[in-house]
């Protein structure tokens, strides 16, 4: 169904303010540390590379989706928007994957 | 916002024009020059192997019409031609006024102009690429190719990337924003699904070659070794970021096509396109699944057992919507009342065409067999079946079907078919025993070839078959001007068609629509004309509008030297010396351009 | 031009057309850093990242692109609302940070410079230079952008309050940011697996 609106509107309120923004930061701001230390006290702390690989990723894919979702403020747009970046986002994942495995078995 | 002043006639009119329909005739033009380019290519290497250990063209010259003939025609033909439809139609089926940003339109024009332009380049200074349309490294480093051939090749293939790109982008949010009232998704049609799944292919495809294509530029200027394996590069990682963008590529050229054939074939055999939805679905799937293969075009790189299996296996998987779509284009046919005319003639033999170099393409998906046609003669075949049998025949199709309402006159039938008719014999003769030459072995990209092969009086028969076509080419250019000119006027909708470019005049007003249409169903106009007994309805009078109240955007040269600026910066990069001051100006201009652009009264 | 324009979506023109850009710029990236990827630990000879990385100055270098994002994601809320002192000084807080990142990035590859790593040395270099490189373009591209809007305010004042523009630079600016934090784990972060 078509769903003409005046593109001055957005389709809700925008409930993020000043204080979200805020609050965000520190949450963003406390993982980076977090990801920080666990990169400096790996070795002391006996992390091995699995988990360290682990952890990092999960942390900076919640940083990335946090920033995307709400500073980017894509958790309240339209579905077709959220399409388009999740669709590109998973199809470049799976391609770099692909070209990751192949040419780690070349020599 | 209005532009009652612009001037309508004149060179600086088609210069600084921010007209879909405008922008839409010179890409076409201008695809059609370079396909006289690409065809003198391809003649020349069909005379120099008409006799074996023939002298017609040194090797080096055949290189480069190798080279040259597969750029053009894909990237300076095939897409700019598949992009003058996209102009044209995606505003007027979706009925809207222009595309989501005019400017942006016109400069995906002139830097794709100037980008065909430095790509051809070097044949001036007899530097014309050679290494390919692929560009294989390490082939095309310097070490192997010392001159700036190949650096044409990169920066001209960059600039024009970059037009598809903007361009992509362009019709993407048109599509997706700027349809009628009441025209959903799933009334769309089908040439504006297929366009705008090409799209998405296009913007997301397009980065990965012009990373590739950085890495060789900076390998044969920075003494980076990317694809140097002495300092621990790969010559295989540039097959599989050229093959990531390359697989996605072919789709990016036969989509378009399949698009136009889907409509041509629905007017024509006076029904609606057999399973719509179907199609819809077939070809995201074909999108989607136009990312998984790319290393089918490598299968004879030692990819191991696993990955090779599931390349074949994807390959083969791709092949199920696309034989839907053939299916479904025979029953749109099947029971209809079939009125033979050019275009529906071209459509038809686009679904037999395709479906021949489908037969070879799935012969290929499997991979012990494909190390067998693996830089034969008979891949040579499979993709030029698809590609001119396919995408150049449905190209065609589309010209003789939407001249009328593009120019206001039609194209003459006659030559017309006589021209088609030498397409179809000489493309034939040219290419099927191309798939004979495969299996006896005869190598492709090789200059000459000895005389006790056997593959005489195929490639002499290949040859004839291209003279022939370049008949049924020469017959097209003068249908072509004679019609502009001359040709029998046409009415708004002389196909009885069914889409909504038919309800306007023929040519359109600047305007498109005097008043933007509501849609109510698919194929809205054919519900209009006709009730679901199939009479004919009284179409009621056109409703009464005033053309001045319509505001339009006006024209502007920004586009056009933003162009300037960016093929410059790009020419300047590979040249010694004052190279770099070139660059350097496109820059300025660049700049100049985007912030003029910005500041300029909408 | 695309303002206040009736759109199926209901999502202006522009910020549709940056939403699909980014798309773009996801393969775009993610080409840059599988081949970063692919090519760090196939170098013959040279420094290699385990020497070289600083992973201290890097995470500073971080915290300094989320303050950017944050006060972007501020300057965006204010023009939509009107507050036009604290909008300026928002965005000139961005363009700023966006300037001290590029600082970051000039004195880290100036240091690589110094420890023998070139573009031409080896292809872990090469590929570092061509990631970072590409996304600190972009970055100084931003600053630019962000940098005119703000002049544009100064000059204009109140009469220039242009909320889509505002919006679209932000999501351009967030989407660096984005993938800054990518790179900062998988280039960084990563170096020792």
């Amino acid at each position: 169904m078509t769903n003409d609106q005046h593109a001055g509107q957005p389709a809700h309120q925008n409930h993020a303010g000043i204080p979200l923004y805020v609050a965000f930061l520190v949450v963003l701001a406390i993982i980076t540390a977090c990801e920080w230390a666990i990169f400096k006290f790996r070795v002391s702390l006996g992390i091995s590379n699995f988990v360290l690989v682990a952890a990092l990723s999960v942390m900076s894919l919640v940083k990335f989706f946090m920033v995307v979702g709400w500073y980017m403020h894509l958790r309240y747009d339209p579905k077709l928007l959220k399409i388009n970046f999740i669709f590109a986002f998973l199809l470049v994942m799976g391609i770099a994957l692909g070209l990751l495995t192949l040419m780690s078995a070349h020599g | 916002m209005s532009n009652h002043g612009a001037p309508k006639t004149g060179l600086w009119s088609w210069i600084t024009t921010v007209d879909h329909k405008r922008i839409a005739a010179l890409y076409g033009f201008s695809a059609l020059l370079f396909f006289v380019l690409g065809g003198v290519e391809a003649i020349m290497m069909r005379t120099q192997l008409i006799v074996p250990n023939n002298d017609f063209i040194t090797a080096r010259t055949f290189n480069s019409m190798v080279t040259m003939h597969g750029t053009t025609m894909i990237f300076l033909v095939v897409m700019p031609l598949s992009g003058a439809f996209f102009n044209f139609l995606t505003p007027l089926m979706i009925g809207a006024r222009d595309v989501a940003f005019p400017r942006l339109n016109a400069l995906s024009f002139w830097v794709f102009l100037f980008g065909g332009l430095l790509l051809n380049f070097g044949f001036v200074i007899n530097e014309a690429p050679r290494g390919g349309w692929f560009g294989y490294a390490n082939l095309t480093e310097l070490q192997y190719t010392p001159d700036l051939s190949a650096d044409f090749w990169a920066m001209g293939l960059q600039v024009v990337g970059l037009a598809s790109l903007i361009a992509s982008i362009n019709f993407f949010v048109t599509i997706l924003n700027m349809r009628c009232k009441g025209m959903t998704l799933l009334k769309m049609p089908m040439f504006i699904w297929t366009t705008l799944v090409t799209q998405v292919l296009l913007f997301l495809s397009l980065p990965v070659i012009t990373i590739a294509l950085v890495m060789i530029t900076f390998d044969r200027h920075f003494g980076t070794g990317f694809f140097n394996p002495g300092v621990g590069g790969s010559v295989v990682l540039w097959q599989h970021l050229f093959w990531v963008f390359g697989h996605p590529e072919v789709y990016i050229l036969i989509l378009p096509a399949m698009g136009i054939v889907s409509e041509i074939l629905a007017t024509f055999s006076r029904k609606p396109l057999f399973g719509y939805s179907v199609m819809v679905y077939s070809t995201c799937a074909i999108g989607f699944l136009g990312f998984a293969v790319w290393a089918h075009h490598m299968f004879t790189t030692g990819l191991g057992p696993w990955a090779t299996t599931f390349f074949v296996a994807a390959t083969m998987l791709i092949a199920v919507p696309t034989g839907v779509k053939i299916f479904n284009w025979i029953s749109t046919v099947w029971g209809g009342r079939i009125k033979i005319t050019t275009a529906s003639l071209f459509g038809l033999s686009f679904v037999a065409m395709f479906t021949f170099g489908g037969l070879s393409g799935i012969m290929h998906s499997s991979a012990p067999i494909d190390s067998q046609h693996q830089d034969t003669y008979f891949v040579v075949a499979h993709f030029h079946y698809v590609l001119y049998g396919g995408a150049v025949m449905g190209l065609f199709g589309g010209i003789f079907y939407w001249f009328p309402k593009i120019s206001g006159r039609f194209l003459n039938e006659t030559l017309g078919q006589i021209q088609f008719w030498l397409y179809m014999i000489g493309f034939n003769m040219t290419f099927f025993p191309m798939h004979f030459l495969g299996v006896q072995g005869m190598p492709r990209r090789n200059y000459t070839y000895a005389p006790d092969m056997g593959w005489d009086l195929w490639n002499f028969i290949c040859t004839i078959g291209a003279y022939m076509t370049a008949v049924g080419g020469i017959l097209f250019a003068i249908n072509l001007f004679y019609s502009l000119k001359k040709g029998e006027k046409a009415p708004a909708d002389p196909w009885d068609a069914r889409t909504l470019e038919w309800t306007i005049p023929s040519p359109p007003p600047e305007y498109n629509f005097g008043i933007e249409p509501t849609v109510t169903h698919l194929d809205d106009f054919w519900h209009r004309k006709y009730d679901e007994e199939g009479h004919k309805k009284q179409l009621p009078p056109p409703a009464k509008y005033d053309p001045h109240a319509i505001h339009l955007p006006g024209p502007s040269y920004w586009p056009i030297c933003l162009a300037a600026g960016l093929t410059c910066g790009a020419a300047g990069f590979f040249l010694k010396g004052f190279g770099l001051y070139v660059s350097l100006v496109g820059v300025a201009v660049i700049l100049i351009s985007a912030y003029g652009w910005a500041y300029e009264e909408a | 031009m695309s303002t206040h324009l009736e759109t199926n979506t209901g999502v202006d023109n522009r910020k549709f057309a940056m939403w699909t850009l980014i798309g773009s710029e996801c393969f775009l990236f993610g080409t840059l850093i599988t081949n970063y990827l692919i090519n760090r630990n196939r170098s013959v000879t040279g420094p290699t990242g385990q020497e070289i990385f600083n992973i201290d100055l890097t995470t500073l270098s971080t915290f300094d692109l989320l303050l950017s994002s944050v006060a972007m994601a501020f300057a965006v809320y204010y023009c939509k609302h009107k507050k036009l002192r604290p909008m300026q000084w928002s965005l000139a807080t961005v363009a700023l940070f966006g300037l001290f990142f590029l600082g970051f990035q000039y004195y880290e590859f100036s240091h690589f410079l110094h420890e023998g790593l070139g573009l031409s040395t080896n292809v872990f270099g090469a590929s570092f230079y061509m990631l970072t490189g590409c996304h600190g373009l972009h970055v100084a591209v931003g600053v630019m952008i962000i940098s005119t809007l703000l002049i544009k305010s100064l000059i204009k004042g109140e009469a220039w309050f242009n909320d889509d523009v505002v919006e679209i630079c932000g999501l351009y600016w967030h989407f660096v940011d984005v993938i800054w934090i990518i790179i900062f784990t998988v280039v960084y972060l990563f170096v020792y697996v």
